[in-house]
C-alpha cells in the first residue's frame, strides 16, 4: 500500500492562522473532567459555582461544564476535581479526562462566520448541547469575549487546523517546537 | 439535507444522525421461549411503511436515542420525543 | 458569414473597451460586457459546434441556460473549464476558447461526413452493433469520440472553492419583474430576503425588453429594491446559480465570480420566479447555422448590439414577439414576419406572411434560404418563437407535481405539491402586470389567487411526422422527431424508456428545448394526452456545476483524515514510518529499509529482551455507575460482573445476530467502575451499542459511558524484560498477576498498569495521562539500550500476536463470524441470563457443523508463506471455497511461515491435510491449532 507523505502537522503553541476577520490560535484549557448523571448535584459537589453553558456560550468564570448531552457534560476547572474518578454518591459518574480536547481559539468579529465554513447549516442559535458536527467530526463550541472556542479531539487537531487554514487561504506560521 | 430535532439539541441537519432501528418491536425475550420464526422477524422484518413511520433514531452529537415520527414519503418530519421514561 | 454588430446599440457593452479573444484558434475581438455568444455573433462566426452524432454543423440558438449547440472549452490565465456555454461565459482579453466535439475545428470538422451514414445511426443502434467483433477494438475509438468538451488531466482547480452555510426567511429564486416585487414586498415586510439571480445582472427578460414595474422604471425598482433586501439584512446575489432544492428547505447555489462560493442556503420560504424557456419550431433540417430562438435574437441585439443576420426571417403565432421583429427591424435588418395565424393585426408597419409556418430550412453550413407555403425564401436567419416552456426544474426537485394547462399549452406547477410558491413566467404568467401582481403578493405572503383558464386560440403548435425531412428535438443529444417515432415502434412508450432509449433530455442542457416536444410527440404516436404521457425526473444540478465548488476544501490531505498520535512527532524523530492502521496513522516499522525484513527483526527483538509500541488509539471507554455490571453482562459475550477489581477479563461484544463485532479487554477498577477496550477502528461503535442497552434496558440514570481514549497515552512494554526495563526506567510497578490492574503515582499523576499480553510475552500497558506521554516515553527510551530493546511498530506487532493466535476481529472474522467458531464456546453453553446475540448462537445456522473456523495452517518444510486470501479446496470433487487465509506471515522465532484461516469444520480438521488454491498454484497445508507459538503461555511471567 502506497504511503502518502503526512506533512501536516498541529498548530504549534505560538502559531497563529489569521484571516482580516478572525485569527486562530490554539488555547490551554483547565483540567478537563467528563461529568455524567444529575448535572446540578455534580457541579455543586465538584465545581461549586460553576455554571452549565451551551453551545456557544459564553462561561462567567474560570470554573464550568460544557453541556453536551442531557445528562454529560464537560468540566473544565483551574484545579483537579477534588473526587476520586468513578461513581459519585450523589448519582453522578466522574472520569478525569485529561486533554479529552484540544481547544481552539477564534477571535475576531469573522469568528462565527469561519465556523460556518466548517458546517452544513447556519450555526444553531439557543441549542442547550455545545456538541455539533464540523467538517464532518463531532466538536463543541463555547463563547468567548473576542469570538468563540472550538473543542477538538487531540487525534484530529492536524486536521482541523489544516482545514481552518485552507478556509482563510492562509497557512499557520511556520511550527516552534510543538508541545 | 434533511433536519431533525432532537428531543434535547433542538433542531440539527440529518449528518448529525443514525437511523437505528424502527420502533415497537420490543426484543423477544428470554431465549429460550423464542422461536426460531420470531426471532428471525424481530432481527429481520420491518414494516417499512409508506407513510407515517415511528423509529429510533441517534444524534450521534450528544449520544441519545429517541423517537421520530416522519413521512417516509414526503420527509416530513411530524414529532420526535425522547425515550419513554425520560423527563423531556 | 451573417452576425453583424450595430454601431450603437448594447445597453451592456463598454466600447472604450475593447478586447479580443481566440476561438478555434481565430481572433475574435469584442467588448467588456460580451458574452462569447454575443461577441462571436458580432463577429459573423456562424458555425460554432459540431453535433453530437452526426457532426452536422451547429450555430447559437439561445439566451441562457438552455443553450444546447455553443459549448466550449475555455482556458484563461491559467484556469480551465470545459463544456461551458457561450450564452454564460463572459468574453475577456486573452481567453482561448475552442469548441467540442469537433477536430480540428468546428468550422472545418474531419467527422462532418458521419452525417451521410444518418440512416445507420438513428437513436439507440449501439443497441444492435459493435457485436461482431471483440469490444475491444471498438471502445477506444468510441471513448476519443464521444463527450463533447475534454478534460485537461493537467489542470488542477485553484484550491478550495469556499464553502458557506446560511439560513434567510425568503429565498427568492430569480430578480426577474415577479422575483424583484417579490423581494420588495417580503423585505419591506421586514423578512430577510436572500435574492439570486442567475445573470449577471438583474432585470430578466426586462433587460432587453424594458417596461415597468408597479410604475416605475424597472432600472429603479431593481436599484430600489437592492436597497430595501439589504436594508432589511438580506442580500441579492447575482451571477449566482441557485442549482438544487432539496429536503426541509435546503438549497443549494454557486456563486460565480473571483472567488466562487458554494452557499448552503436553509430557507423557511422559497419563491421560485425562475422565468420561462422559449420553445423552438420543428420543421426539416430545423438544426441548421442561423436557426434562432426570436427571444434570444432581440437579447442579443438590446444588451450587445449583435445581430444574427440582415434577412430575417420569424416565425410565431402570438403577438409577444413582434417586438423582436420590429427591434430588428429598426436596427436595419430586413425583416419578415411568418405568422400562423390569418391576421395579425398589431403586425402594421412589418413585411408578413400570414397563415403559414416554416416547412424546410435550406443551406448546408447555415441558413440559406426558407420554405414557406411551398416557395423558397432566401434569407440568412430563421427566428423562431414556438411558445413558452416555464423553468420548473427546481419545483419539481422539491418533489413538486405538473398539470398540464392546456389553454397556455404549458406544463405548470400544480400548487400545494411542493413548498414553494411560484410566480411569473414560470407558472405560465406572461403579462409583465400578472407577473408582478403574483410577485407582490406572493412577497406579502399571500396565498396565490389559482388562474384564470386561458382559452385555447388554436391547435397547439406540435411537430408533424407527416413533415418530409428530419427534425430535430434535441439538439445536443441529435436527436429527432423519427427517433420518438422508432422508440414508439420498438416499444419504448413510457416517457423514462424515451428518455434513456433516444437519450432525449439527456444532455447537459437537460433537455429545456427538447423535453416538452419529445413527450409531446410520443403523447400523439400513443393516442394519449401530454398529462397521460408524463414527465421524467428532474434532478440537480439545474445547471452544471463544477465539482471543485462541491468538494471545497476536503480534498487532498484533509479528503480522508487519520486520527494522529500525540507522540507522533517523537516516533518520526526515532525514525519511525507510518501507515493508516484502522483509520489511525501509526509506525509500521522504525528506520530504514526493506519493511518485511525491519517487521522480523522488530519481532524477534520482542521476543529476546523487550520491545515498547504506542497502543494510544485503543478505545477506553468508562463504565461507572451501579448498572455498569449490569449493562457489560448484557453487552457482553462474556460474562464482567464476576470479575474482581483489579483484574481485567477478555471479551467480545456480539452483534443480535450473533456475530463478532469486537473483541477486547475489560478492565475492573472497582465495584461500579470498569473500563471498556474497543478496537481502535471501532470505538465510536462500541459506544454506542453500550449507550443503546442503557438507555433503552438498563436505565440511564444507573450506568454512564464516557469516552476517553484520547485523555491518555498508552505505552506497551512487552518482552521477558518487560518488567526490568521498567524497573529500570524509575516506574516502581506493583506486583501484578497476570491481567491484573493497578496504579502508580507519576508525576502527580496516576499512572494505570495493566498486565495485559497482546503478543503472548510478558507485557505492561502503561496508560497516562496525554501531558506525560512525553516524559514517560523519555524515561522508557531512555533505558532500552542497556536491554538492547527496540521501539516496534504495528507491522511486528500484528506478527507477534499471529503467532498466538490471537485474532482481530474484521481480518480473521468476517461477517458470519460467532464465537464459538473462535474456540469460545463457554458462555453460549453456560450462560442462562440475556445478552446481545444469545437467540442467534442457538439457530439451526449457529449449530452447523460447516460452519468457518478458525485454525492455523502449517506449511511442509522449506515452504513458502501463504498468500493472504488464499482459498482452501476440497481434494475432490467440484471446486468451491472450504474457506481462506486470513492473516499470513514468516516467523522469526519459528523460523517457518504461519497462517490463520477460516476452514469449514475447521476444528474438526485438526492435523488433517488440506489443500489451498494459492495465486493459481494448488498447494497443501496441515490444519493445526491457531496458536502456533507458546501454546502452555508460559512466556507470560517472561523473566524474574
Amino acid at each position: 500500500m502506497e504511503e502518502r507523505d503526512w506533512t501536516d502537522r498541529p498548530l504549534a503553541w505560538d502559531a497563529v492562522i489569521a484571516t482580516p476577520t478572525c485569527r486562530v490560535t490554539r488555547q490551554q484549557s483547565g483540567y478537563q473532567s467528563l461529568v455524567s448523571g444529575d448535572l446540578a448535584a455534580g457541579l455543586t459537589v465538584l465545581a461549586p459555582g460553576a455554571a452549565m453553558i451551551g453551545f456557544a456560550e459564553t462561561p462567567a468564570g474560570a470554573d464550568y461544564a460544557i453541556r453536551i448531552a442531557r445528562d454529560r457534560a464537560l468540566l473544565v476547572t483551574q484545579s483537579p476535581p477534588a473526587r476520586e474518578a468513578g461513581w459519585q454518591a450523589e448519582g453522578v459518574a466522574l472520569s478525569p479526562a485529561g486533554e479529552c480536547y484540544a481547544c481552539l481559539a477564534l477571535s475576531g468579529t469573522g469568528a462565527m462566520a469561519l465556523l460556518a465554513q466548517g458546517l452544513t447549516s447556519a450555526p444553531p442559535t439557543g441549542s442547550p448541547s455545545a456538541a455539533l458536527r464540523f467538517a464532518g467530526l463531532t466538536v463543541l463550541v463555547t463563547g468567548a469575549p473576542h469570538g468563540c472556542l472550538l473543542w477538538v479531539d487531540p487525534a484530529s487537531l492536524s486536521y482541523v487546523t489544516g482545514f481552518l487554514s485552507r478556509l482563510t487561504g492562509g497557512a499557520p506560521a511556520p511550527d516552534a517546537a510543538s508541545s | 439535507m434533511q433536519r431533525f430535532p432532537c428531543p434535547f439539541c433542538g433542531p440539527r441537519d440529518e449528518t448529525e444522525f443514525h437511523f437505528a432501528v424502527e420502533a415497537g418491536h420490543a426484543r423477544p425475550e428470554p431465549a429460550g421461549a423464542v422461536s426460531d420464526a420470531a426471532w428471525a422477524a424481530y432481527l429481520y422484518e420491518a414494516a417499512s411503511p409508506k407513510g407515517t413511520t415511528r423509529e429510533v433514531w441517534l444524534h450521534l452529537t450528544c449520544g441519545e436515542y429517541f423517537l421520530l415520527t416522519r413521512d417516509t414519503l414526503t420527509r416530513a418530519v411530524n414529532a420526535s420525543e425522547p425515550l419513554p421514561g425520560v423527563a423531556p | 458569414m451573417s452576425g453583424w454588430r450595430h454601431d450603437s446599440l448594447g445597453a451592456e457593452i463598454d466600447r472604450d473597451r475593447p478586447l479580443r479573444f481566440t476561438f478555434d484558434g481565430l481572433s475574435v475581438p469584442g467588448f467588456e460586457g460580451d458574452t462569447l455568444a454575443s461577441a462571436l455573433m458580432a463577429a459573423g462566426h456562424r458555425i460554432l459546434g459540431r453535433s453530437f452524432k452526426y457532426h452536422r454543423p451547429r450555430g447559437l440558438w439561445g439566451l441562457g441556460a438552455e443553450e444546447p449547440n455553443a459549448v466550449f472549452d475555455i482556458r484563461h490565465e491559467g484556469s480551465y473549464l470545459p463544456n461551458a456555454r457561450a450564452t454564460l461565459s463572459y468574453a475577456q482579453d486573452g481567453m482561448q476558447v475552442a469548441s467540442v466535439n469537433a477536430w480540428p475545428s468546428a468550422r472545418r470538422d474531419a467527422f462532418g461526413l458521419l452525417d451521410l451514414a444518418q440512416r445507420f445511426l438513428p437513436a439507440g443502434f449501439y443497441y444492435k452493433t459493435f457485436m461482431r467483433l471483440p469490444w475491444r477494438i471498438y471502445e477506444p475509438m468510441i471513448r476519443r469520440m464521444a463527450g463533447l468538451g475534454r478534460v485537461d488531466p493537467d489542470y488542477a482547480p485553484d484550491a478550495d472553492g469556499v464553502q458557506i452555510s446560511a439560513a434567510c426567511d425568503v429565498l427568492v429564486i430569480g430578480a426577474g419583474p415577479a422575483g424583484l416585487a417579490a423581494a420588495r414586498a417580503a423585505a419591506e415586510a421586514g423578512k430577510t430576503v436572500w435574492l439570486l439571480e442567475d445573470a449577471r445582472h438583474p432585470g430578466g427578460a426586462l433587460r432587453w425588453r424594458g417596461g415597468e414595474i408597479d410604475g416605475t422604471p424597472w432600472r429603479d425598482y431593481a436599484r430600489d429594491t437592492s436597497q430595501a433586501v439589504e436594508a432589511a439584512g438580506g442580500r441579492v446575489m447575482t451571477d449566482t446559480s441557485l442549482w438544487g432544492a432539496f429536503d426541509h428547505g435546503a438549497f443549494a447555489a454557486w456563486q460565480r465570480g473571483p472567488r466562487p462560493r458554494h452557499w448552503r442556503i436553509r430557507a423557511a420560504r422559497c419563491i421560485l420566479a425562475s422565468g420561462a424557456i422559449e420553445r423552438p419550431l420543428w420543421f426539416a433540417d430545423n438544426d441548421r447555422p442561423g436557426v434562432q430562438s426570436a427571444e434570444a435574437a432581440l437579447h442579443h441585439l438590446a444588451l450587445y448590439g449583435s445581430l444574427p443576420g440582415r434577412r430575417i426571417l420569424m416565425a410565431t403565432d402570438s403577438d409577444h414577439s413582434l417586438p423582436v421583429a420590429r427591434a430588428l427591424k429598426d436596427a436595419g435588418a430586413e425583416v419578415t414576419v411568418i405568422d400562423r395565424r390569418a391576421e395579425v393585426p398589431e403586425a402594421t408597419g412589418l413585411a408578413q406572411i400570414t397563415g403559414a409556418g416554416i416547412e424546410a430550412a435550406r443551406g448546408r453550413r447555415g441558413v440559406t434560404a426558407a420554405l414557406v407555403k411551398g416557395e423558397e425564401i432566401p434569407c440568412d436567419t430563421i427566428l423562431c418563437a414556438g411558445g413558452w416552456t416555464p423553468s420548473v426544474h427546481l419545483w419539481c426537485q422539491a418533489g413538486g407535481r405538473l398539470d398540464m394547462d392546456e389553454g397556455r399549452d404549458m406544463l405548470v406547477p400544480r400548487p400545494g405539491t411542493a413548498p414553494m410558491t411560484v410566480i411569473g413566467a414560470a407558472t405560465g404568467t406572461l403579462d409583465l402586470a400578472a407577473a408582478v401582481a403574483e410577485g407582490l403578493a406572493a412577497g406579502a405572503g399571500k396565498t396565490p389567487a389559482p388562474k384564470a383558464p386561458k382559452p385555447r386560440a388554436r391547435a397547439p403548435l406540435r411537430p408533424d411526422p407527416a413533415r418530409p425531412g428530419r427534425q430535430w428535438l434535441d439538439l445536443q443529444n441529435d436527436v429527432t422527431l423519427k427517433d420518438v417515432a422508432l422508440a414508439a415502434r420498438e416499444g419504448f412508450t413510457s416517457v423514462e424508456h424515451l428518455k434513456r432509449y433516444t437519450t432525449l433530455g439527456m444532455a447537459t442542457d437537460q433537455g429545456r428545448l427538447s423535453n416538452f416536444a419529445g413527450l409531446a410527440a410520443m403523447a400523439a404516436l400513443t393516442n394519449r394526452s401530454v398529462a397521460e404521457t408524463g414527465t421524467t425526473t428532474y434532478r440537480p444540478p439545474f445547471q452544471p456545476v463544477p465539482l471543485s465548488a462541491i468538494a471545497g476544501p476536503a480534498r487532498g490531505a484533509l479528503y480522508h483524515p487519520l486520527k494522529r498520535l500525540a507522540l507522533e512527532e517523537a516516533h518520526r524523530a526515532a525514525g519511525a514510518r507510518f501507515r493508516d492502521y484502522g483509520g489511525w496513522l501509526r509506525p509500521s516499522v522504525y528506520g530504514q529499509g526493506d519493511e518485511a525484513a525491519l517487521a522480523q527483526s522488530e519481532a524477534r527483538t520482542a521476543r529476546t529482551t523487550v520491545a515498547i509500541f504506542d497502543a494510544s488509539p485503543l478505545g477506553k471507554l468508562e463504565v461507572i455507575g451501579p448498572g455498569a455490571a449490569a449493562l457489560l453482562d448484557f453487552t457482553g459475550y462474556v460474562r464482567m460482573s464476576t470479575l474482581r477489581p483489579g483484574r481485567a477479563r477478555y471479551g467480545f461484544m456480539l452483534s443480535e445476530s450473533g456475530i463478532v463485532y469486537d473483541d477486547g479487554v475489560v478492565l475492573r477498577l472497582g465495584a461500579d467502575h470498569f473500563v471498556v477496550s474497543a478496537s481502535s477502528s471501532h470505538v465510536e461503535g462500541v459506544r454506542f451499542v453500550l449507550e443503546d442497552a442503557r438507555q433503552d434496558r438498563i436505565g440511564r440514570a444507573s450506568v454512564f459511558v464516557h469516552d476517553v481514549t484520547q485523555a491518555y497515552v498508552t505505552l506497551t512494554v512487552t518482552g521477558p524484560d518487560a518488567r526490568a526495563l521498567c524497573r529500570a526506567a524509575g516506574l516502581a510497578l506493583p506486583d501484578l498477576p497476570h491481567m491484573g490492574v493497578g496504579e502508580i503515582a507519576y508525576q502527580g499523576a496516576r499512572l494505570r498498569v495493566a498486565r495485559i499480553s497482546f503478543t503472548g510475552d510478558m507485557s505492561y500497558e502503561l496508560s497516562v495521562p496525554a501531558r506525560h506521554a512525553q516524559t514517560l516515553r523519555a524515561r522508557l527510551d531512555a533505558a532500552l539500550a542497556a536491554f538492547d530493546g527496540r521501539w516496534i511498530g504495528l507491522e511486528a506487532v500484528m506478527l507477534l500476536r499471529a503467532e498466538k493466535g490471537y485474532v482481530l476481529i474484521g481480518k480473521d472474522t468476517d461477517g458470519s463470524t460467532m464465537p464459538q467458531d473462535l474456540g469460545w464456546d463457554g458462555p453460549r453453553a453456560r450462560r442462562d441470563d440475556e445478552y446481545l446475540g444469545k437467540r442467534s448462537l442457538f439457530t439451526p445456522e449457529a449449530a452447523s457443523t460447516a460452519r468457518r473456523q478458525l485454525v492455523g495452517l502449517r506449511v511442509p518444510e522449506g515452504g513458502q508463506p501463504i498468500r493472504t486470501g488464499a482459498h482452501l479446496i476440497p481434494d475432490t470433487g467440484l471446486r468451491r471455497s472450504l474457506g481462506f487465509v486470513t492473516s499470513s506471515y514468516v516467523s522469526p522465532v519459528l523460523d517457518r511461515p504461519i497462517a490463520l484461516a477460516l476452514l469449514e469444520g475447521g476444528l474438526q480438521k485438526i492435523g488433517q491435510t488440506v489443500r489451498l488454491f494459492d495465486d493459481g498454484v494448488v498447494r497443501e497445508a496441515v490444519v493445526t491449532a491457531p496458536c502456533a507459538y507458546d501454546p502452555e503461555g508460559e512466556r507470560l511471567d517472561g523473566r524474574a
